[in-house]
């Protein structure tokens, strides 16, 4: 068995009486593909939030590697491992596809005012760096033809590749992935779990949140099913599809919606 | 204006090349007549201040509208080491910069960490405290009655007192201005302030400390704002807090909005069609500043980036593995 | 100990005019979910309104209010076709650059066409009674009074009328109002009169109570407004009037410390002091504005 590299206490977040997340424990193992699923309001992103630090945890604790993260701040989260994409795409769209992922790699170069004017040895060394890595990312993900494009002039699909690439930039132990294949249609997401795949065989930990079942099911190893912020199923595919937990928490919100 | 643009990006050397000769060969053309040496000379003064201004709103997106105020200081810095402290003016230089930005972080710290918009507001009070505050401050600024008497720059033991020697003075303080900017731009800080731009907290997810790099955006911007202050200190020989009003720090706002946020040529050609205006129409002198802000109300309403901002300037990139132009800082 | 209650006094009927600014900027603020710039030529107009009342017309301040405030709810409507009608959902940045722009044409627009010096505003209500070696000016109370009035006007009306329902409704959350039904541009336009009207009797009585209107008066009156106004939590309105009141006292206090030339510089302190120290205001929530 491999060591848990993410795990969560009690975690949970209050707004006001609405209780988003609800005392979750769960524990991602290291190398493994983790889906969590739950219907519309379950509290996956806030989830995902609490876990990179957007927002403040009200209770319980978050662990990386053992250590405790609880509260760290959202802007040294890539530094210690672990990166995200967005649910409603982030990108820098008024960048260039490099430079997007450029951005990602911030936290692995150290050059500073001084080096960036006179281009000294580090600066050219820190660039020559991140240009290669950077367009070797976007090869990747398929990316490498639209390199100089800008990110707002990509297709829906596209620039979700591209959010996964920047994310990989920052090299880290733990990709999480919000809605990876949403609004995609079947081709673009047989794509998209190609290359989770691809990600996940590189030895990274992914944890994905997710609506696709079918995806969901096929591509994860482990799934913590969330409902109405609690935690109501945790286990394979196989295990979750046949919870009656899990089947009446579906079930009831397709009837309510 | 696209095969134009098209033929500057391809032929990127050679059309600075012919920039720099134009600028060069110009003072020699109007060298007898000093009206439009001035405003030749207000040109590029003027573009060293929006290019500040636009480091700022235009890379990182945060809204600073008092840019008058760092202005204000770098000239006031600059008068009182001349006349005070018989500091020459290459000392001077940066010393007026730093002081501006110094004084920029000091408002940073509280602000750049919340919404925006408190940043415009304080902003604005602040280039005008610093107005007050030289008013009243009067055994340290002479208040109201300014500081006259700050003596001619020099070179190498010559002394430049001529609206010839200051216009070289100015282009060479533009030039670098221009020259540390794309730069900066172009390395992983410029990459940073853009990134915020776009998206803070995506930004933030990357790693970068954004509200550290905001106030770090800050003060670079300031600092070539207090340069020009000293410049202005010096080519004046005489700096009052009049000079430096909130109208000041809108003319240069309009000439960033104007140009075009965003891009580096924006600002230039903010300066040059924001100084040149009024010039040309002189029974509109009065109404200068209601030509500025009739210029921002058409350019939101008409050409939302600017004249030289966005579209064909900012992004064009063909499919191919070749760089277009200087990327995002171009 | 009379000179401290004569400050205080002093401070709070200052602070009157302030609240009365602040509740105008808080309401605009509100539904339109940003700061607007407009906000300081807005006052200037209301207070130019009222002076041109008072000494062309020769009518009454009560007049000279009325004045203000259809002038500067006139100018409201203006601003809303110029600088928000076209992008209703517009960037952040538009709306401010837009009120920028409209502000600077004001501004300077204003000293084209009223002329840079200061006007004589002819006094109103000159008598004063003393209370204990405690000086207060007719003029003082009339403002509170003012004051009063208007808030309570604005309190009945946003508590029982269908519109100030969905006013409220607007600068709580526009997209869930929206799909209620409510019109939101139409709120929008309303709102921002409403705000914009308030500040234009603000102005008056900034006229009334210096004795002067200035063209460019606007600068200082719109930062004191936004400065009152973070002080009680940016939207809120009761939360305004305190932080009006609250930076008139502060600001006579500390003259009485400093010379009156810092008056504007210790309004910019307080603001400054606020945003470090509890940027949700004095009364907002907590943590309720950041980022």
């Amino acid at each position: 068995m491999s060591d848990v590299i993410l795990e969560t206490r009690a975690l949970s977040k209050h707004f006001g009486g609405l209780k988003a997340v609800d005392s979750v424990d769960m524990s991602v193992r290291e190398g493994t593909i983790h889906g969590i699923i739950g219907p519309n309001g379950a509290g996956k992103t806030t989830f995902f939030n609490l876990l990179t630090g957007l927002i403040e945890v009200t209770r319980g604790a978050v662990l990386f590697g053992g250590r405790d993260i609880t509260g760290i701040p959202p802007e040294r989260v890539a530094g210690i491992g672990m990166s995200r994409t967005f649910q409603n795409i982030k990108l820098f769209r008024f960048m260039t596809v490099l430079d997007n992922v450029k951005v990602g790699f911030h936290t692995r170069t150290k050059t500073g005012l001084l080096g960036a004017v006179v281009r000294n040895a580090a600066f050219r060394a820190d660039e020559t760096f991140v240009a290669e890595q950077g367009l070797e990312l976007l090869d990747f993900v398929g990316l490498r033809k639209q390199a100089y494009n800008l990110a707002a002039n990509l297709s829906y699909g596209t620039q979700r590749r591209l959010e996964i690439a920047r994310a990989l930039a920052t090299d880290p132990k733990v990709l999480l992935l919000d809605e990876p294949a949403a609004g995609m249609n079947p081709s673009e997401k047989s794509e998209v779990m190609e290359l989770i795949r691809k990600i996940s065989s590189l030895g990274r930990t992914i944890v994905v949140i997710e609506h696709d079942m079918k995806l969901i099911m096929n591509l994860c190893d482990v799934i913590t099913v969330l409902n109405q912020g609690l935690k109501i199923c945790e286990g394979t595919p196989a295990e979750v599809r046949n919870d009656p937990d899990v089947i009446s928490a579906y079930l009831g919100h397709a009837r309510g919606a | 204006m696209k095969a134009l643009v098209r033929m500057v990006q391809r032929h990127g050397t050679l059309s600075m090349l012919c920039a720099a000769g134009v600028l060069l060969a110009v003072p020699f053309l109007i060298r007898g007549n000093d009206y439009l040496l001035r405003i030749a000379i207000n040109i590029l003064l003027y573009s060293v201040l929006a290019t500040s201004l636009n480091m700022i709103n235009g890379y990182s997106g945060q809204f600073n509208i008092g840019q008058a105020g760092f202005y204000c200081i770098g000239a006031y810095t600059a008068a009182i080491l001349a006349t005070r402290y018989g500091v020459g003016f290459w000392l001077a230089l940066p010393a007026s910069g730093l002081i501006a930005a110094l004084s920029s972080v000091l408002l940073g710290i509280p602000t750049a960490r919340l919404r925006g918009i408190f940043l415009a507001i304080c902003t604005l009070g602040f280039s005008e405290i610093v107005r007050l505050t030289i008013l009243n401050w009067i055994e340290f600024t002479r208040g109201p009655m300014g500081i006259p008497g700050i003596p001619f720059p020099t070179f190498f033991g010559y002394e430049i007192s001529s609206n010839f020697g200051f216009y070289f003075l100015i282009l060479t303080i533009a030039a670098v201005t221009l020259f540390v900017c794309h730069r900066v731009l172009n390395s992983r800080i410029g990459r940073a302030w853009i990134a915020i731009r776009e998206d803070e907290l995506a930004a933030k997810s990357m790693g970068i400390p954004t509200t550290r790099y905001k106030i770090y955006n800050l003060a670079f911007g300031t600092f070539w704002a207090g340069a020009a202050g000293c410049f202005y200190a010096y080519l004046s020989s005489y700096v009052s807090a009049d000079s430096f009003t909130l109208d000041e720090g809108f003319a240069i706002l309009c000439m960033v909005l104007v140009g075009g946020p965003g891009s580096l040529i924006g600002p230039l050609v903010g300066a040059f069609f924001l100084v040149v205006l009024p010039e040309m129409f002189r029974f509109l002198a009065e109404y200068r500043l209601v030509i500025f802000g009739l210029a921002i109300l058409v350019t939101m309403h008409v050409r939302p980036q600017g004249i030289a901002g966005g579209g064909v300037f900012a992004a064009i990139a063909p499919d191919s593995e070749e760089p277009a132009g200087k990327g995002a800082a171009s | 100990m009379n000179y401290y209650l004569q400050t205080l006094v002093d401070g709070i009927a200052q602070g009157s005019i302030y609240a009365l600014m602040a509740i105008g900027f808080a309401m605009i603020m509100g539904i339109l979910g940003l700061v607007t710039f407009t906000h300081g030529e807005v006052i200037m107009i209301g207070a130019f309104a009222g002076f041109y009342a008072l000494t062309f017309l020769k009518t009454g301040i009560f007049v000279a209010l009325v004045a203000g405030f259809a002038a500067a709810w006139i100018l409201g409507l203006v601003i809303e076709l110029i600088c928000y009608r076209r992008w209703p959902k517009g960037p952040d940045e538009t709306w401010l650059i837009t009120t920028i722009g409209v502000s600077t044409v004001l501004k300077s627009g204003a000293q084209i066409v009223l002329g840079t010096e200061q006007q004589l505003v002819p006094d109103v209500y000159t008598g004063f009674w003393t209370l204990g070696g405690v000086r207060i000016l007719h003029i003082q109370v009339f403002m509170l009074v003012v004051l009063f009035i208007l808030s309570a006007g604005l309190w009945l009306f946003l508590k029982k009328t269908r519109t100030g329902l969905e006013l409220k409704a607007v600068s709580m959350d526009k997209t869930a109002a929206a799909l209620l039904g409510v019109d939101v541009r139409r709120i929008l336009v309303i709102g921002n009169a409403i705000g914009c009207a308030l500040c234009g009797v603000s102005g008056v009585l900034l006229g009334v109570y210096y004795n002067s209107v200035h063209a460019v008066m606007g600068g200082s009156a719109g930062l004191k407004s936004f400065a009152s106004a973070v002080l009680g939590g940016l939207t809120s309105i009761p939360g305004a009037a305190i932080g009006g009141i609250l930076l008139g006292i502060f600001e006579n206090v500390g003259v009485l410390f400093f010379s009156s030339g810092w008056r504007d510089v210790i309004a910019f302190l307080i603001l400054i002091a606020v945003l470090l120290v509890r940027p949700s205001g004095l009364l907002g929530r907590k943590g309720a504005e950041k980022v």
